[in-house]
């Protein structure tokens, strides 16, 4: 890779992966130490890396530091407390979270492995090999994964009983 | 449909062909209790919020690093060379017409006396001086054999050299006209002169000669060698202010 296909990677890559990371740990700070480290690590190995690889290394090198991260005793106190959610009244009328909104609160519940396929999968759009590549588990896991994830959203879609109306 | 939250996910994941999509739809069309669910799993994809960027981009970047032109490279490369080929020539090239009276050597601070001659290439005709030598390293003093420059022997091929010579605390200015450079250059590797670092610095092979010609001091006489003594102290500060002038252009 030379160094305009690694510019050209920190352009498009950077924030989708910096939003991969800052969606799992909630820590601003932690994920820009982590997005900054992946590419320092592209960067150190780019003769190796050929570019049309170089987001999947980037993803997959993310990932792997932060489990790392969170598996440390450390980490969790490192986390804010998940804000309450809330439903605000204004003018008289009750306004109701977004369902996106409610979707991210409902990931931050999942187990860091859940959590992480759900996102390469619906944030980057990675097929089930892809995110097979990335975590290191088999295709089969991924599956499965993906299936307690989206029922576990599910059901937490379906626990908020004010939530908006689907259907509108 | 026994597995039908599995066919909901695969479904909703884009797993299913078109048949398999009809057969889910209307599974979920033949049980409305389940309907729910169904879209449910339907919204469970999560979207970026794209107002999210990693602001530190600059950071990450690699700036191009500016390429000198082949030629200023060749250019400067070529100077180098040149400035040190200049060096050693200056170094190197054999200096005139001191003769030195038959004196004593060994002796660290035995003061020795230096006559000029007349010599038609030398403009300046050069008052004798007493000068004392610098105490001699151990080694140097270590000559089996030294040998004297006969009365009135000129040692060929030199130049004058005007400079202010400080030996022993004692000052004395003069215009030196002799100087025998290898011997010189033992002489410089041997005072202890800070700025004599300055020389061993400048050129490995410099270094080395030094310690060549260091070596070959005890073939040589030592008179020429104490009349070197005084002419390095003098050199040094010569070149030393040559080479400062280099560096500040």
């Amino acid at each position: 890779m030379t160094k305009d296909e690694y510019n050209k990677c920190v352009q498009h890559f950077s924030d989708g992966l910096f939003r991969f990371v800052l969606s799992n740990l909630r820590n601003r700070e932690m994920a820009e130490d982590i997005v900054q480290e992946s590419f320092v690590k592209v960067w150190e190995r780019r003769d190796g890396i050929p570019l049309e690889k170089a987001k999947s290394y980037l993803f997959t090198t993310a990932y792997h530091t932060m489990i790392d991260q969170t598996r440390r005793k450390d980490y969790a106190a490192s986390v804010p407390e998940e804000a309450a959610f809330n439903i605000n009244e204004q003018d008289g009328r009750t306004q109701y979270p977004d369902v996106q909104e409610v979707l991210h609160k409902a990931l931050a519940t999942l187990p860091e492995v859940q959590a992480s396929v759900i996102l390469l999968r619906d944030y980057e759009g990675y097929s089930y090999e892809e995110i097979s590549n990335i975590t290191g588990l088999t295709e089969s896991q991924v599956k499965v994964y993906i299936f307690r994830g989206r029922t576990a959203l599910k059901n937490y879609l379906k626990s908020m009983d004010n939530l908006i109306d689907i259907e509108s | 449909m026994e597995n039908y939250e599995e066919r909901f996910v695969d479904y909703m994941e884009g797993q299913l062909d078109a048949a398999e999509m009809k057969e889910v739809e209307a599974f979920v069309a033949l049980h409305p209790e389940l309907e729910e669910d169904f879209k449910l799993f339907c919204s469970s994809k999560l979207a970026p919020d794209t107002t999210i960027v990693f602001a530190q981009k600059d950071k990450l970047m690699k700036q191009k690093t500016t390429v000198m032109p082949l030629f200023i490279r060749v250019a400067a490369i070529a100077a180098s060379v040149a400035l040190l080929i200049g060096i050693g020539i200056h170094f190197m090239k054999p200096r005139q017409d001191v003769v030195l009276e038959k004196t004593p050597l060994i002796t660290g601070l035995t003061p020795i006396k230096s006559t000029m001659i007349d010599n038609p290439q030398s403009p300046s005709l050069l008052k004798p001086s007493t000068l004392k030598a610098i105490p001699i390293p151990k080694d140097i003093v270590e000559v089996d054999e030294p040998v004297m420059l006969a009365q009135n022997e000129v040692i060929p091929t030199l130049e004058p050299i005007k400079s202010t010579i400080v030996f022993n605390e004692t000052e004395t200015e003069t215009e030196l006209n002799y100087r025998e450079p290898e011997i010189f250059l033992a002489v410089l590797e041997s005072v202890d002169d800070p700025e004599t670092s300055v020389f061993s610095a400048i050129d490995d092979d410099l270094y080395e000669n030094t310690q060549k010609v260091k070596n070959s001091i005890y073939k040589k006489t030592a008179k020429a060698f104490l009349s070197a003594v005084y002419t390095a102290d003098c050199y040094i500060s010569e070149t030393v202010k040559d080479l400062k002038e280099l560096a500040s252009r």
